[in-house]
């Protein structure tokens, strides 16, 4: 039941879209209907290797983010707690973030080639940003307050650390997170747009250069079902984390 | 103390599973591996030609394997020939003299991909009902290209500086993507747009747009597309290329036989995932589809013919002498072994 | 090391050391050492210049670039479309946020819709935005505010969200007015995740800005490094870079500074070192 009310605005809109192209406001040729879109899916199911794109895309988006959660929360934690850390990292952090990822492709190409690891990096990089920011003003956020109690409490170093710091931050490092795992969507998509032997981001490239538009927004939607469930079920595992929060 | 080394402990491991990835990904293999790349099928015929089970490609498998990779663009696949991670590029002609002058590749053109002018001829196309009759009246109007200094680009600069119009002065050009021309000049959003071979065949059935020139107006015969590889590359590899050059050969002279028609077009719904109607009024057919060399040659006249254009149009600072950076003996030797 | 670290952090402050480097050479090390390996790997001729281009090279051409004009006012160009979305993406962004967590029929509304839009590839849909909005600006910075307005609403969502509801209830009790609650209440209390939000998404309105031009070309500095890698000008793509990177580190760092002067009574800006 909670489910219905949970999903009414998602087909409200797609049966006011289906709508719309039926009525002909919308021009089919670059934005086809729903049920256009969903005969493209049917079409690119029945191929029989779909499974091996998506889950070539699958791979390269873990990895990247994985790598960034990691890299990005020690950066941010270690940037917020001790100095030299922070005046390293974050001009480079800082630098390396605005830029668009297809500008630094012959850089990537040299670095890691043309297979996995070019695509897994542009997540990477990508993804790092908003955690290191989040992770960074979380832990920098912590009230004063707080550590001084746990300080005359006796708690000390990485116990310190772990049980006020990353604890009182875990809200902002947990938001970061679920904005980058959004984001490692989009950013794969994007990384395979230009060179790629397989991927999900290469089908919706390769049909849309071809005009083939039921068949893109089909590829689209792929990512953005995939996109919605891990987004729930990380919404989830945050509300499971963040349990304490709530009560009282 | 600990918490810190625990942090780089992690850290390193996870660098080491990714670096053991990029090491299992470059196994070694015993034949040698070609890597070639590619763009849009059926423009480009080798990603049908060399799939693997079609059974057109003798070789393949045996003295040599090949690697497709996908490309948005020509430039890129430059960028990885230059890295040393594509093996026999396919570049536009514009990217060729680039590579030369700009880039400074020592590379070769190895053999014909595709040509615009001699069959298909790529279209300017307005719609029915335009005010603009002839290439006077795009005066004010906007003209919409796939990118600044393409062919495309070229093509349409020529026609309009022969009626006395300056090209972005008088004509205001604008970049869209090839596959939203057709929606873009139906909906006014544009008052020309180019239509290469696949979109012109649906533009067509559905009616409603003319064209009012072709890029060979401007151009003449484009050698639109050719193979182009690394000349160190060449010669450590020249009797594999051979080999792949027969089977390139062979292949395209089998996908363009009428006989096998329904085939190729099968092929080609199923390497892009498309519906077979997508292809069956254009292409394989002469007249409808761009031009494929029966004998893999690149148009040395035409392909010189397009360097100096894009010299005269300012694009490239300095011509180049093409027949020196064209490379024969491979596809000559193929053809040969084919009896041609 | 790490708590000897937080201590030492903490003793920063007040515990003036002889010999203090300034912050500005500190701060610029790590990017100055960068720069000086990109120019040793040229000199070395270990690598094609045409993949990596001495930075000599390349600062030398983009002087040249700037010199002959056009590269100042493209920049300008990819700036403004960039402020002006970000402007449009931010406003609507923290009122859709704030409206979730505010009231129940917003989220039950836009929760699902969210979270579903924000994985797509916006940035696929440029054809159409262009068919609708036309060729020019308008389409571009559509583009770009709607490619980053997601991650704003999602981060003033979960900001707006956690506020304190003791904070709420007592002023409440206090008999503070619904208005009043939301700016002198709820505003401060959120400020921190809001900014937090705009901050991650701000370098994405440049990505995304770039992104545009580079496949609608137009006036702006994605078009110019598209043109130039189409012809294997790298030194001219470098150049681009390095205006990009520039504009993106003021773009971030003036954030920095405004979140600060924002957030002047919060614990972060308190301890800050």
């Amino acid at each position: 039941m909670t489910a219905i009310r949970f999903y009414t605005p998602l087909f409200l809109l797609v049966a006011l879209w289906q709508a719309a192209a039926m009525g002909g406001m919308i021009s089919a040729e670059l934005l086809p209907s729903p049920s256009a879109i969903i005969s493209g899916l049917v079409h690119l199911a029945s191929g029989g290797d779909l499974l091996t794109h998506v889950g070539v895309s699958i791979y390269r988006q873990m990895a990247g983010l994985l790598l960034a959660v990691i890299v990005g929360v020690t950066l941010g934690v270690g940037m917020a707690q001790v100095a030299w850390v922070r005046d390293v990292f974050e001009p480079v952090v800082r630098i390396t973030y605005p830029l668009p990822k297809s500008a630094l492709i012959p850089l990537l190409i040299l670095w890691f080639g043309i297979g996995h690891n070019s695509k897994i990096f542009a997540v990477f990089l990508g993804c790092l940003l908003p955690v290191v920011v989040s992770a960074f003003n979380g832990t920098r956020g912590v009230n004063g307050q707080l550590v001084w109690s746990a300080r005359s409490l006796g708690t000390r170093g990485i116990r310190l650390l772990w049980k006020i710091y990353f604890r009182a931050a875990l809200p902002e490092i947990l938001s970061g997170l679920r904005i980058a795992l959004a984001l490692s969507f989009t950013l794969l998509v994007s990384s395979e747009f230009l060179i790629a032997r397989a991927g999900i981001g290469y089908l919706i490239q390769s049909l849309g250069e071809a005009g083939d538009y039921s068949g893109m927004f089909a590829g689209i939607l792929i990512v953005a079902l995939i996109g919605f469930t891990a987004d729930r079920l990380y919404v989830k595992f945050m509300n499971w984390m963040l349990r304490w929060q709530d009560q009282g | 103390m600990t918490g810190l080394k625990r942090h780089v402990r992690v850290l390193t491991a996870v660098l080491a599973v990714a670096a053991g990835f990029a090491i299992a990904g470059q196994a070694a293999n015993a034949q040698t591996k070609i890597r070639v790349g590619f763009s849009v099928i059926p423009i480009h015929l080798q990603p049908l030609i060399f799939k693997e089970g079609a059974g057109i490609a003798k070789h393949q498998g045996k003295s040599y394997s090949v690697e497709m990779i996908h490309f948005g663009g020509s430039s890129q696949q430059l960028t990885a020939m230059a890295a040393g991670e594509l093996g026999i590029s396919v570049l536009a002609f514009s990217t060729f003299a680039a590579g030369v002058v700009n880039a400074k590749q020592d590379i070769v053109a190895l053999g014909d991909v595709a040509r615009d002018g001699p069959e298909f001829s790529t279209v300017y196309a307005v719609k029915e009902d335009s005010p603009i009759k002839s290439v006077k009246d795009l005066k004010g109007k906007v003209l919409a290209i796939n990118g600044k200094g393409g062919a495309v680009d070229m093509a349409a600069r020529i026609v309009l500086l022969k009626d006395g119009l300056k090209p972005g002065v008088d004509v205001n050009i604008v970049e869209a993507r090839f596959g939203a021309m057709e929606a873009m000049v139906r909906q006014g959003k544009t008052d020309v747009a180019v239509l290469l071979a696949p979109f012109w065949a649906k533009a067509k059935a559905a009616g409603g747009l003319r064209p009012l020139f072709y890029q060979r107006d401007g151009l003449g015969s484009t050698q639109f597309l050719l193979f182009a590889a690394k000349k160190d590359y060449v010669a450590k590899n020249r009797a594999v290329l051979v080999d792949w050059m027969e089977d390139y050969i062979r292949g395209t002279n089998w996908l363009l036989d009428p006989k096998n028609r329904d085939k190729a077009l099968a092929m080609t719904a199923a390497a892009t995932k498309q519906k077979p109607e997508n292809f069956a009024s254009w292409a394989f057919q002469k007249g409808s589809d761009y031009y494929h060399d029966p004998k893999g040659m690149v148009d040395v006249k035409a392909f010189q013919s397009n360097v100096d254009d894009l010299h005269k149009l300012g694009i490239l600072r300095q011509t180049i002498d093409v027949s020196k950076y064209v490379d024969h003996t491979i596809a000559t030797e193929a053809a040969k072994r084919l009896g041609m | 090391m790490a708590g000897s670290g937080i201590a030492a952090a903490r003793a920063a402050a007040p515990a003036r050391r002889r010999f203090k480097i300034p912050a500005f050479v500190r701060r610029s090390a790590s990017i100055v050492v960068l720069l000086l390996v990109w120019e040793a790997v040229g000199r070395a001729e270990m690598v094609d210049p045409f993949l990596l281009p001495m930075l000599s090279d390349v600062l030398v051409r983009g002087f040249e670039e700037i010199m002959e004009g056009g590269l100042l006012q493209l920049a300008g160009f990819t700036l403004y479309r960039t402020l002006l979305s970000f402007l449009l993406a931010a406003a609507v962004g923290v009122g859709i946020g704030v409206a979730m967590s505010v009231s129940k029929r917003a989220r039950w509304f836009l929760d699902p819709l969210v979270s579903f839009a924000f994985p797509i590839p916006k940035i696929a849909l440029m054809p159409i935005f262009v068919l609708w909005f036309g060729v020019f600006d308008v389409s571009k910075v559509l583009m770009t505010a709607v490619a980053c307005i997601v991650p704003i609403i999602s981060a003033t969502h979960l900001g707006t969200r956690n506020i304190d509801k003791y904070l709420i209830w007592s002023a409440r009790a206090l008999g503070t007015s619904e208005a009043k609650l939301f700016w002198k209440v709820v505003v401060p209390a959120a400020l921190p995740a809001i900014l937090t939000g705009l901050q991650i998404a701000f370098p994405i309105t440049l990505i995304v800005a770039i992104v545009t031009e580079m496949l609608t070309g137009g006036q702006g500095l994605g078009g110019y490094m598209i043109y130039s890698a189409r012809f294997g000008e790298s030194d001219k793509v470098f150049f681009g870079i390095f205006v990009t990177a520039a504009i993106g580190y003021a773009l971030i760092e003036g954030f920095a500074w405004l979140r600060r002067k924002l957030l002047a009574w919060h614990a972060e800006t308190a301890h800050a070192v």
